[in-house]
């Protein structure tokens, strides 16, 4: 006789049997999978509460510090801080001004005028002279008013030096054996006007008003030099511009060459 | 300075009106009005009334002095802007109701600052 267990099991119970344990696997790994996504969630957590932490520590901090600054009052500004502050401004103010008054020339002679009005009243240049040049020598331009221009022929090596190097150029030792060397922002000084690399003209300042001393300040010196820059430009823009009918002569030929796309 | 006030600048240079009336945009509710000499700025106190007047010296038509000569009183206070920053110069406006000096080359938060004393001292208009 023997007993239902040793009896062999029918392949439709091995079947069954294996079919139990097979889902008794599943079940187990999902167990497994769903403890594994847990344990990274709360790994996750743990990581944005740390951060969390960190944060709350460093407001703590940030806010301890600014009881301390409240405590304390404000910090004094620095007053040599706020001067260049102001100084910067106005000069800001000055080269906007002159960039403004510059663009808006229609012509050279109102390019000129204008250049002459921001060394007298900006610059505080007391006698100055501007020098253009073409294929001849310079002639002198302005300033008009005799009170505020050169004598002929002074610091004609200055202009000379300037016109010849394209580059500023102040009295030497050599110019004046027994004077002390000229400070970098002295007067006299010639600027060059450069244009394409080559100096198309000079503006020598020989004299400042009494206000400005002996030396360009930086705000003086900063302007005399923007507006060196900007006139040949200018003058080269003002006198191609001319008049509105000019202006349209222009456009009509550019746009009938198609150059200029339609008309609208 | 709630109350809006009125600067009249008299300057014959372009140049420097840009750079004055710039200056004066800092002060809140001021407005402004242009003349290019004497002339054109005592037709301008004619036909209205100003709380300050910002004049240059040295202007073609009718200069400083010839407009302060001919400034009817009462007038409004006086910031002369000018080069000419002789004793003799200054003696002369002060006597002719000037009463503050501006020399150029101006910078602007010290023309601002004049205006801005100028009008502390006067109520508005």
């Amino acid at each position: 006789m023997t007993s239902r267990d040793d009896q062999p099991l029918s392949a439709h119970q091995v079947e069954a049997f294996l079919s139990t344990l097979r889902r008794s696997v599943e079940v187990v790994q999902d167990l497994l999978e769903a403890a594994a996504r847990r344990d990274e969630r709360i790994r996750s957590l743990d990581a944005e509460l740390d951060n969390a932490r960190q944060r709350i520590a460093f407001l703590e901090r940030e806010t301890s510090t600014l009881r301390d600054k409240l405590a304390i009052g404000p910090e004094p500004v620095s007053m040599r801080y706020l001067e260049e502050l102001i100084e910067e401004q106005n000069s800001f103010a000055h080269m906007f001004v002159t960039s403004d008054r510059l663009a808006g020339a229609r012509s050279c002679a109102e390019a000129i005028q204008i250049a002459v009005e921001v060394l007298h009243n900006l610059v505080g240049a007391h006698q100055f002279g501007l020098w253009l040049r073409w294929e001849a020598a310079p002639v002198l331009v302005a300033p008009p008013d005799p009170r505020y221009r050169v004598p002929d022929g002074a610091h004609a090596d200055l202009v000379a030096r300037a016109l010849a190097t394209a580059a500023p150029a102040r009295p030497t030792a050599s110019d004046a054996p027994d004077a002390p060397d000229a400070p970098d922002a002295g007067v006299p000084v010639a600027l060059p006007l450069v244009l394409d690399g080559r100096a198309v003209g000079v503006l020598l300042i020989a004299s400042l008003v009494p206000q400005v001393g002996s030396e360009l300040g930086r705000l003086q010196d900063d302007l005399a030099r923007f507006l060196v820059e900007r006139l040949p430009a200018r003058l080269c823009a003002a006198a191609a511009q001319g008049t509105w009918a000019a202006v349209e002569g222009q456009l009509a030929a550019a746009t009938s060459s198609g150059a200029n796309g339609d008309r609208p | 300075m709630s109350t809006a006030r009125r600067a009249l600048v008299v300057e014959d240079s372009p140049t420097m009106r840009q750079l004055i009336t710039l200056a004066l945009r800092r002060i809140p509710g001021l407005a402004f009005v242009e003349a290019e000499n004497g002339a054109q700025a005592l037709d301008h106190l004619a036909a209205g009334a100003f709380d300050v007047i910002l004049l240059d010296l040295n202007m073609p038509v009718m200069n400083g002095f010839a407009f302060l000569e001919q400034l009817p009183s009462p007038h409004p206070p006086v910031i002369v802007i000018t080069t000419e920053s002789g004793r003799g110069d200054v003696d002369r406006a002060t006597s002719l109701g000037v009463v503050e000096y501006v020399t150029k080359p101006v910078r602007g938060p010290d023309l601002a600052a004049a205006v801005t004393r100028v009008l502390g001292r006067t109520p508005a208009g």
